[in-house]
């Protein structure tokens, strides 16, 4: 046997060697090849193993009581913020008007409970959610774009069972797996996300500067943003976080001198970025602004749409796609008409939240849960901010694009 | 030795293994099922519970208190005593958390409203306005030697009860990605915070230094893999078992474990987890205890075997899934069940169970003691 197994070695070992060696090598190559193309598979998604309320609360013996239904509506009414708190409570007037609120069985009528969020989060917002939901009784809670007030509203309504509907763009209230929490507009990562491909895909500019403000939010539109452009292959935007009660611009043209980026990305709130617009055009910047939509509301000075008149440089911002329906433009004529000014995606929304919350109550009666279950269906809702329907986390799914703001007349 | 000799000699080991593996099964099986809660008393509004959720339970010697949506109740013989309210001095209608303190028996109580002290039949008051509490939303409270630590909506406090000096922990003065305190457990060297968005903290009295446990994916909406750390950063509660050195973080996606040198995470997917929304943990022996929307979990680390307890909606009878090592299940219906599937937090009484549950609380007794001892 062993002279055979010598014969064969002396005949074919440094072919087999070499054959071996080659096959080894091209499992290796390929191994590794098929590692760096495809992305691990993740063990658990939110999105298909994420889990619907199982609570209770759907028996008629949890049914709200009294003659008057609260919807709850948590808006900046004072400071700064103040004029996205007022397009809020009249659009949700105008919903409430146009959803039938006052035709409820055994003349029940839905009213707002409007709660002023303008104090300090940690401190008298807190106390206000409470008012709300545990003395109130509200069927359901809408929340500003505040992502903070959002995430106190959101950790109340899910301990206590109340729906949430918010225009906080903060994608991390709906990353979580709660089944309480509404989200009437994009989120901040669809946002960036918009915001990105405008700027780098379509317009082809490299250098960009991010603005923000030292706070929740501005840490997410950080790192929103810096998701988004690694997803088109570029890396992390330049930033400057502000100091959003100094309202000192010097660190932002100190970082333009440097940096002399092809576009300004501001994400701020409206007051902050009205304010910041105005520096940077008296300093002669001439990139244009992308504004994200809390940066976009009311208090910015800009409009999106073509009633302002043109901006120079230009101002962009991001907006729900969708056709211009009957729906829209009769909401922006009598919003107008009663306000005097267009209205903002701000506004729109508010309006859709109302009327679904509103539609939900006509359809489940005053009962928190049932509610939810309703809002949890939303699909295809013909709204004043475009078509909603809410994915299995709670976002509005809406496509955005960018759309060219101008300057509010005076 | 002949080929039938050899034959019979391999046929007699391997049937001699047989045996062997069979009675090492067996033997394996009566051990792997830990002991099982079948006898349940619930307590409701028919009798003199409030209606509602019970976010609480915390026992106290042979007191037990309950934290509900409408106040305070105190239970002694299995009996409720006292539901305390805001017109007897409570901070807040909606209580989220209690604890007593072993030195004193004060207790601690935090509500959606504030934080109160129930010491010599009095209630004293701690809220925002009033004291150096970061935010009256309060989700935790833990007694540690002096100090009562808080977990609050802004952060989290430290009351030194001698001094009466507050001091606050947040992003800015500690590693919090969020400020939103929710649990905490209390260890002999370390404080563990349980926060919404920021994982687990642990905080060590010794050195007085922050430890951070985060979600290592960086993804809020995906696992990427098991055993990757922890779970999720919406922890909801914490829990520190003193006997395998291991801390427990409930999550909305699932439970995580660890152990010092390990994470050992749970789905449903894979376990005899009940439900991956989960309100609680409680840790204690062998034993971790899941309070999940879709039942009460119990994971024996000896055996690696699951428990859950549900209720039969219609019927109100029990129903116990046990899952063994081996994937196996086995079903066993009860008379008496939890008050509901929906189950929010847990505490124990000796052997016994005590369960808070969206529809009442529920006391939970052993078979071997209760029924089979009588």
């Amino acid at each position: 046997m062993r002279h055979i197994r010598d014969e064969l070695l002396r005949r074919w070992g440094w072919k087999l060697v070499s054959v071996c060696s080659v096959a080894v090598a091209s499992l290796l190559l390929g191994a590794r090849a098929q590692s760096r193309n495809s992305a691990p598979i993740p063990y658990a998604s939110i999105a298909t193993e994420g889990e619907s309320y199982a609570g209770p609360g759907r028996d008629t013996i949890n049914d709200l009581t009294g003659s008057v239904i609260n919807i709850g509506l948590l808006v900046p009414l004072h400071g700064v913020e103040k004029p996205e708190g007022d397009a809020m409570v009249s659009a949700a007037e105008m919903a409430l008007q146009d959803a039938g609120g006052n035709v409820l069985p055994r003349g029940r009528r839905v009213v707002l409970d409007i709660q002023d969020e303008s104090g300090p989060s940690w401190g008298i917002v807190s106390d206000t959610v409470i008012h709300l939901i545990l003395d109130d009784d509200a069927v359901a809670v809408i929340t500003s774009t505040s992502g903070v007030d959002t995430h106190l509203t959101e950790q109340v309504g899910n301990r206590m069972g109340v729906p949430v509907l918010t225009l906080s763009a903060d994608s991390t209230t709906t990353q979580i797996d709660i089944p309480w929490i509404f989200r009437m507009g994009a989120s901040d990562v669809a946002e960036a996300r918009a915001i990105a491909q405008g700027i780098y895909r379509d317009k082809g500019l490299k250098t960009v500067l991010l603005i923000t403000e030292q706070d929740h939010d501005g840490r997410r539109g950080i790192e929103a943003m810096d998701q988004a452009a690694g997803e088109l292959g570029v890396g992390p935007p330049d930033g400057v976080a502000l100091d959003p009660l100094s309202m000192d611009f010097q660190p932002v043209m100190r970082r333009i001198q440097a940096v002399s980026p092809q576009a300004v990305v501001i994400w701020t709130g409206a007051e902050t970025a009205r304010r910041l617009l105005h520096a940077l055009k008296r300093a002669r910047v001439k990139e244009p602004y992308f504004l994200s939509q809390q940066a976009a509301q009311t208090g910015s000075g800009m409009t999106s749409t073509t009633e302002g008149g043109p901006s120079v440089p230009e101002v962009w911002t991001v907006a729900a796609g969708g056709e211009d329906t009957v729906v829209r433009q009769r909401f922006a004529m009598r919003y107008r008409q009663a306000t005097g000014i267009f209205p903002s995606a701000v506004a729109a929304e508010t309006y859709d939240a109302v009327a679904v919350t509103v539609r939900a109550v006509h359809i489940a009666g005053a009962n928190r849960a049932r509610v939810r279950d309703v809002l949890v269906g939303v699909q295809n809702f013909n709204g004043a901010s475009g078509r909603i329907s809410f994915d299995h986390e709670g976002n509005d799914r809406a496509a955005l694009h960018l759309v060219r703001m101008t300057e509010v007349k005076e | 030795m002949t080929m039938r000799a050899w034959i019979m000699r391999r046929v007699l080991v391997a049937a001699g293994c047989l045996f062997a593996a069979m009675v090492s099964g067996n033997a394996q099986s009566a051990i792997q099922t830990p002991a099982l809660y079948t006898r349940w008393t619930n307590y409701t509004p028919a009798n003199g519970f409030p209606a509602g959720e019970v976010f609480c339970v915390t026992v106290d010697g042979g007191r037990v208190w309950a934290g509900t949506t409408h106040g305070l109740v105190m239970l002694e013989d299995g009996l409720v005593k006292k539901v305390f309210t805001q017109k007897d001095g409570l901070a807040g209608r909606a209580v989220m958390s209690v604890a007593v303190d072993p030195e004193n028996g004060d207790v601690w109580v935090g509500t959606f409203g504030g934080l109160s002290r129930y010491s010599g039949g009095k209630f004293t008051n701690y809220t925002n306005m009033t004291s150096g509490l970061a935010n009256d939303l309060v989700y935790g409270v833990a007694v540690q030697g002096q100090n009562v630590w808080v977990a609050t909506g802004a952060g989290v406090n430290r009351l030194d009860t001698r001094t009466g000096s507050w001091s606050i922990f947040n992003e800015t003065n500690a590693p919090f990605a969020e400020p939103w305190g929710y649990g905490i457990s209390v260890s002999k060297e370390k404080i563990y915070f349980a926060v919404w968005g920021g994982g687990v903290l642990s905080y060590d009295l010794a050195k007085q230094t922050w430890k951070p446990f985060n979600d290592p994916d960086g993804e809020m909406e995906l696992v990427l893999y098991r055993n990757q750390g922890l779970i999720h950063n919406i922890v909801s509660s914490v829990s520190y078992n003193e006997s395998t050195k291991t801390f427990w973080a409930s999550t909305y996606f699932g439970l995580s474990g660890y152990d010092g040198r390990n994470w050992h995470n749970y789905l449903t997917k894979d376990s005899g987890l009940a439900s991956n929304f989960i309100n609680a943990v409680h840790s204690r022996g062998d034993e971790v205890w899941a309070s999940t929307q879709g039942g009460l979990s119990e994971l024996d680390t000896r055996t690696n075997t699951w428990v859950s307890y549900r209720r039969d909606a219609k019927t109100g009878h029990g129903e116990i899934l046990v899952t063994h090592a081996d994937g196996s299940k086995e079903r066993i219906a009860t008379q008496t069940s939890v008050a509901h599937t929906y189950i929010l937090n847990t505490d124990f009484q000796g052997d016994d169970i005590w369960v808070a549950t969206a529809q009442g609380l529920s006391h939970g007794m052993r078979a071997v003691n209760k029924e089979h001892g009588k």
